[in-house]
């Protein structure tokens, strides 16, 4: 119990007090591109999700043994790309041979599974709720974008040079500011 | 040179010049702008950031150019992510060498450009799929001309945003406004930075419109959100793509020019001609777009779903002439 506790509390935190996304800008790039073309986007949340958190796990084992624990920061690095590569490998295999996904699939997963948040998550906090909380709060915030998206096309208020991307990114930068208000922080004095 | 690079009859010069300011990965296609919003906040950094990624992203499009183009995406994908952390083991202690502050400043930013989006992309949709057929020094050229086109816009842009958040972060402007201006720690948070950046597209969209009225001011296809809902429906897709539809399996054994393709598989076999600044991961094209698919390759109905309509075949014949 005490364990899904805190697993809970990793996921909330990493999706609201330190919002990945918006907060610390991972995944950014990707949530705008997505949120264009939503139709995958449970399948980008749960590909995220499973790939932060599973690597996430297996990150945090192998800090367990004190030679990867002593490593130089970018042998770290090295060996969390590489958990993440392996384990990306290991799925495809597994979802190409066993489930016989179609290639379309396949094309997709590859920048699901391997983008800046997942790494981002190994590289920030390893924990498994961090892992659960990253899938969330990409879901959340391709949501807001796209939402966003939808008013801001075709608006006739916004005067012409700031149309399109200027509009997006005036947008993006006030959800930024939303969910930085999370984290109880005064900027502005 | 190959038709591909002088197919519009532009230097290479002009090339890099039109995709680092007329189509920037940044302010038009919000490509890699991770770390711009999130850490380049003071001129170093973004250096920094720029110079890594511009050394990154040349080994990367030769790499994958001459030896990944043969694989599959998916594996491509991970090659990339292997490739370039590998190459960020070996670029970081130098940087920590030459600036061990900034280099501490950027944090986990420095090696996640190894799955920086822009870097993967332009792989994907240039080094890959573009050089195609093409022989080994026109491909070192065309990869290093691409690669030049993105780093320098992406360069540009990040210096620029860095700049001005430097700036209002100490609470002056080019040296105006030192105790009048507050210090704005904001501008030193994602906020800032889209802030900035909001404001530096919108100075981009202008001098596009005013310098150069020929050249679109929107790449990024902002429609699509209203087309596509979050619910897939296949029918809404169709009727985005123009009004002469076919949808039957299509087999092909010849060169044929498409318009208005709706691809499942763009692996390697499918040439890209036209919308070059399109997004290479999607399945959607907009209907003006135009494919060549090489002479030899079998669409099963497992590898592409797709509605195409033939261009006219003396076309065909004409341009390839011209060619």
């Amino acid at each position: 119990m005490r364990f899904f506790a805190q697993l809970a509390v990793a996921a909330i935190y990493a999706t609201f007090v330190q919002n990945l996304v918006f907060s610390s800008g991972y995944g950014l790039s990707e949530a705008i591109r997505i949120a264009r073309r939503p139709k995958y986007l449970m399948m980008y949340g749960i590909t995220v999700t499973l790939s932060a958190t599973l690597t996430s796990v297996l990150c945090g084992l192998l800090d367990r043994i004190s030679a990867v624990n002593n490593l130089s920061n970018r042998w770290h690095i090295a060996v969390f790309a590489v958990v993440l590569a392996v384990l990306y490998l290991i799925a495809s295999v597994i979802l190409l041979k066993v489930f016989r996904v179609s290639r379309k699939f396949m094309n997709s997963l590859g920048i699901c599974a391997l983008n800046t948040l997942v790494l981002a998550v190994l590289l920030v906090n390893h924990l498994a709720g961090y892992g659960i909380g990253a899938g969330g709060v990409f879901v959340i915030a391709v949501f807001l974008i796209n939402s966003g998206m939808r008013r801001l096309v075709n608006n006739d208020a916004i005067p012409g040079v700031f149309r399109g991307m200027p509009a997006m990114f005036a947008y993006t930068a006030l959800l930024s500011l939303a969910f930085l208000s999370f984290s109880g922080e005064a900027f502005i004095v | 040179m190959n038709k591909r690079i002088s197919k519009d009859g532009m230097s290479p010069a002009r090339m890099i010049f039109k995709g680092a300011f007329v189509f920037n990965p940044v302010l038009t296609q919000a490509i890699g702008i991770c770390p711009i919003v999130a850490v380049a906040y003071t001129v170093k950094a973004a250096v920094m950031l720029s110079g890594t990624l511009a050394v990154l992203m040349l080994l990367c499009e030769y790499f994958s150019a001459f030896v990944l183009y043969k694989l599959p995406r998916w594996l491509r994908v991970v090659c990339y992510l292997a490739f370039s952390t590998a190459l960020l083991s070996a670029v970081m202690p130098v940087l920590d060498v030459i600036s061990p502050e900034t280099s501490s400043a950027l944090g986990v930013y420095l090696p996640l450009l190894s799955v920086n989006s822009l870097v993967v992309i332009r792989c994907e949709k240039f080094a890959v799929k573009s050089t195609i057929g093409m022989k080994n020094t026109q491909k070192l050229l065309y990869c290093l001309i691409d690669c030049a086109s993105a780093c320098v816009g992406y360069a540009a842009v990040i210096i620029i945003v860095a700049f001005i958040r430097q700036q209002l972060s100490a609470g002056k402007f080019l040296g105006f406004g030192a105790g009048v201006l507050p210090p704005l720690s904001v501008m030193a948070t994602p906020f800032g930075g889209l802030v900035v950046l909001c404001f530096v597209a919108a100075v981009h969209k202008a001098i596009i419109k005013k310098f150069f009225p020929d050249e679109p001011t929107e790449v990024f296809d902002f429609s699509s959100a209203l087309k596509m809902p979050l619910v897939y429906d296949p029918g809404i897709r169709a009727r985005d793509s123009g009004s002469k539809l076919t949808q039957e399996p299509f087999t092909r054994k010849d060169n044929l020019r498409i318009r208005g393709i709706e691809i499942n598989k763009t692996e390697a076999d499918i040439l890209f001609y036209g919308s070059d600044f399109e997004d290479p991961f999607a399945d959607y094209v907009p209907a003006e777009t135009e494919y060549v698919i090489r002479e030899g390759y079998d669409f099963t109905d497992e590898d592409v779903e797709f509605i195409a309509i033939p261009v006219e075949e003396e076309n065909i014949s004409q341009e390839d002439g011209e060619t």
